[in-house]
């Protein structure tokens, strides 16, 4: 065969629909039948008409619980008036089930702000000896950080100028905080040298469930 | 479609709207913003036109007193004074960044009341529009 021979040709036929048809059979879709070891969120969902919204959200469900389960947005707001290079602690206690969704960050001043952020609650397995699977010490101190060391705010919570605020930063599925009585540990680092107070503030976009449900 | 995702409504693209000029240094001015007593909506989507970015959002539900937007008194340092989210962090501009999703949806009963508190350190008045964007959900008999 040589080129220009279309008799044979791949791409003979090479029509939308036979290209969505190899894709589809190509590629697994997003959202595969329950693994049993997959953690599964049901608030995930991002479109609601169509399949292709796994492919926003991995763990896209169909008829995931929402407001008729207690659930409701919230924005979980932390703030920080920082004179120049200086670095505070701040901790946001949550309610019921916090399933974060997206960051977002500002800063008054250019230079911005870097940031670290724990979850201060959260365990996770450990193995002692995974060949005799043998679960870790689960009386060790819990927590986990989000990120390897602090980044700036725009790399964390979305890009943009900090005045001006920034992107919304959407996480590929939802990260559920530990409970119970979970909270978030966010340190915060003004990065700006002027010596002008630097408000730096941090809004945690998610879901919550409220206390009294149900009731 | 497929009848497996029908939830039995009918979808009508919709947008609230609440206008307002936010007085200079205004703290916590209210407004209120109720839905329409012929459908729920769903909300999808927070937009907001503003004249200065320092301008601050409280949002709360009159019929549940839920609050949309919370702190800890912790989340504060260098006296900082928590009179709402950072506007631009709540909502997308579409201008300079994009309008924000709420991923998961959330319906707004019809005729319900929501409150919205603006402060501005801005020092002049501060012209502001919050839009809602989603979808009045009309009913529909199921057909077999």
């Amino acid at each position: 065969m040589y080129s220009g021979d279309n008799s044979n040709s791949q791409a003979s036929g090479n029509t939308q629909a036979n290209a969505a048809a190899r894709s589809a059979s190509a590629h697994q879709p997003m959202n595969p039948q329950k693994n049993p070891n997959v953690l599964i969120n049901y608030l995930a969902r991002m479109l609601p008409l169509d399949s292709y919204q796994h492919a926003v959200y991995r763990l896209g469900e169909k008829h995931p619980p929402g407001f008729e389960d207690g659930y409701c947005p919230s924005w979980e707001v932390a703030t920080a008036l920082l004179p120049g290079r200086q670095t505070t602690q701040l901790r946001i206690n949550f309610q019921r089930e916090f399933h974060l969704f997206g960051l977002t960050a500002t800063s008054t001043l250019p230079a911005g702000f870097r940031m670290q952020m724990f979850d201060t609650k959260k365990r996770y397995y450990t193995w002692k000896d995974v060949g005799r699977g043998i679960i870790g010490d689960l009386a060790e101190k819990p927590g986990v950080r989000l990120a390897g060391r602090g980044v700036i705010a725009g790399l964390q919570c979305g890009g943009g100028s900090p005045t001006i605020g920034c992107q919304p930063f959407t996480l590929r599925e939802p990260y559920a905080f530990g409970g119970p009585n979970s909270q978030a540990l966010i340190i915060i680092q003004n990065q700006d040298t002027s010596g002008a107070n630097n408000e730096c503030q941090v809004a945690l976009y998610g879901m919550v469930r409220r206390f009294n449900w149900p009731d | 479609m497929n009848s497996a995702l029908d939830d039995q409504f009918e979808r009508q693209y919709f947008s609230y709207v609440l206008d307002r000029t936010v007085p200079a240094n205004a703290v916590q001015d209210p407004n209120a913003l109720q839905i329409l007593s012929d459908a729920d909506f769903e909300w999808w989507w927070t937009l907001a036109s503003r004249t200065s970015n320092l301008l601050k959002v409280l949002m709360k539900e009159q019929a549940t007193g839920r609050d949309f937007i919370g702190t800890s008194p912790q989340a504060q340092a260098g006296g900082a004074v928590f009179n709402g989210i950072n506007i631009d962090n709540w909502a997308g501009t579409a201008i300079l960044n994009a309008s924000f999703p709420l991923a998961v949806p959330y319906v707004m009963p019809a005729t319900r009341v929501y409150s919205l508190y603006f402060t501005d350190t801005s020092g002049a008045p501060n012209v502001t529009e919050i839009v809602f964007s989603g979808f009045k959900l009309w009913p529909r008999p199921s057909v077999q």
